[in-house]
């Protein structure tokens, strides 16, 4: 990812004419001789208007609780198909009060590759092919359009000192601390082990939510989330490969929210690796892997194509993460996965726990 | 005639929100939550599949019936509702 911010104020034009300079993207999708065009919405881009947004609250060129406008616009164009630019990448141009440009972020067009995964995928369940080997292509074209600015507000952060909450904090792994520094509490600890018992219990994935509490360490320029509470979802329709958060699966959650402060949602779910075969109640290959090909016992931890789709679409705060507890026959392995500031999905490397209050 | 309803619309996250004071009680769930979800930014297609996605309206942590009228749900006339949809993980 590249990001490029303003550097000073007074180099910011304005943008007047901003309701008219932005583009529509689509993905043209090729996989196995099958072919489809994914016409993104502005909403599937909004993980992209909203780290644009962080990152300008990390350099300063946006104070927390300020409200801004995202718009697409091409960034570098690989080639000319007549009206249609085939694109290396898009930015998101952040625009304030009166069209002022505060920041403009580039993203590779890779930050789309499993939106592009997932329809290939679907390609080929359709097709009644295998995903064993699954080559696809897929480009990123940008037509003129008028789009309204999409509205990006991000909560007035409070100052939460990271040296502070990490004095009694114990770490696990190596807590990443170059963009969000990431705190578990003793409960959501406590729900880790509520929710192993459920699914081994029931043979099936489970799934549920956390609460988070947000803040912005103003001296360290770091963003900070305190993962407080697992709540976990009891309306899900769930399977030993799968599980469906529904709809009414929400109200659990909301009903919990006391609403104090800026918080942003986080997900976890079970994988179970229990069987030495490959887990086989899904439609065969409706799932892409990045890492592991199935949920066998002697498989390592993963994360679907179908994970990261659900995250980057519901839940496209930087600040929200996802959980996967994976559960093996002898032990339980937790990985955190949280944005970086180029709107990609990472492992993270550690995370600090908090003592008991 | 027909009472209308003040209704607080709000998503799911808190990202996106809005203020409709006079929601024709006649209106059903369905038609109120479907012209919500634009307002509300949300995706009017899955990314991956390509299909329409479907959202539900909860009031009080219970999803709503798509079927009854907003005057039959809210009888104080009054509300805060979120409007939300169906999501999958999947390990395979």
């Amino acid at each position: 990812m590249s990001s490029t911010s303003m550097s000073t104020p007074a180099a910011r034009p304005h943008r007047a004419d901003a309701a008219t300079r932005g583009v529509r993207l689509t993905l043209p999708v090729h996989a196995a001789g099958s072919t489809a065009e994914i016409e993104l919405e502005p909403a599937h881009c909004e993980r992209l208007f909203r780290a644009a947004a962080y990152v300008a609250i990390r350099d300063g060129d946006l104070r927390p609780g300020e409200e801004v406008f995202a718009q697409l616009v091409p960034g570098r164009t690989r080639e000319q198909h007549g009206p249609v630019r085939c694109l290396d990448s898009c930015a998101v141009e952040l625009l304030a009060a009166g069209g002022r440009l505060v920041t403009r972020v580039e993203f590779p067009r890779a930050v789309f590759a499993a939106f592009a995964a997932a329809r290939a995928v679907h390609l080929l369940v359709a097709a009644g092919q295998a995903v064993e080997t699954l080559s696809i292509a897929y480009s990123l074209h940008a037509l003129d359009a008028v789009e309204e600015p999409f509205p990006v507000e991000i909560p007035a952060l409070r100052h939460r000192s990271i040296a502070a909450l990490t004095r009694r904090a114990v770490a696990h792994g190596t807590p990443a601390d170059d963009w969000v520094v990431t705190f578990v509490a003793p409960d959501v600890l406590a729900g880790l082990d509520a929710i192993e018992r459920l699914s081994r219990e029931s043979g099936a994935e489970a799934a549920g939510r956390l609460h988070a509490r947000v803040g912005f360490d103003r001296a360290r320029r770091r963003f900070v989330r305190i993962l407080e509470r697992l709540v976990i979802s009891r309306a899900t329709s769930a399977t030993g490969t799968t599980v469906v958060s529904t709809a009414a699966s929400w109200g659990d959650f909301l009903a919990a929210s006391t609403g104090r402060g800026p918080r942003a949602f986080s997900h976890l779910h079970t994988h179970l690796h229990l069987s030495d075969t490959t887990a086989g109640d899904g439609v065969p290959g409706d799932h892409l892997l990045s890492a592991s090909p199935t949920l066998r016992a002697e498989g390592d931890p993963c994360v679907s194509i179908e994970d990261i789709v659900t995250h980057f679409t519901v839940f496209p705060d930087p600040l929200s993460a996802m959980l996967i507890v994976s559960l093996f026959r002898d032990r339980r392995v937790l990985k955190v996965y949280g944005y970086t500031p180029g709107a990609a999905l990472r492992e993270e490397p550690g995370y600090w726990v908090l003592p008991p209050t | 005639m027909n009472a209308t309803v003040a209704l607080r619309i709000e998503r799911q996250d808190g990202a996106h929100g809005f203020d409709d004071p006079a929601v024709p009680g006649d209106w059903t769930i369905e038609a109120v939550t479907a012209r919500a979800v634009p307002k509300l930014r949300y995706p009017k297609t899955d990314v991956s599949s390509g299909k329409p996605l479907r959202y539900s309206m909860l009031h009080d942590g219970v999803e709503l019936p798509r079927d009854q009228t907003v005057g039959t749900v809210f009888p104080k006339r009054r509300a805060r509702v979120h409007v939300v949809h169906e999501y999958v993980n999947a390990g395979r």
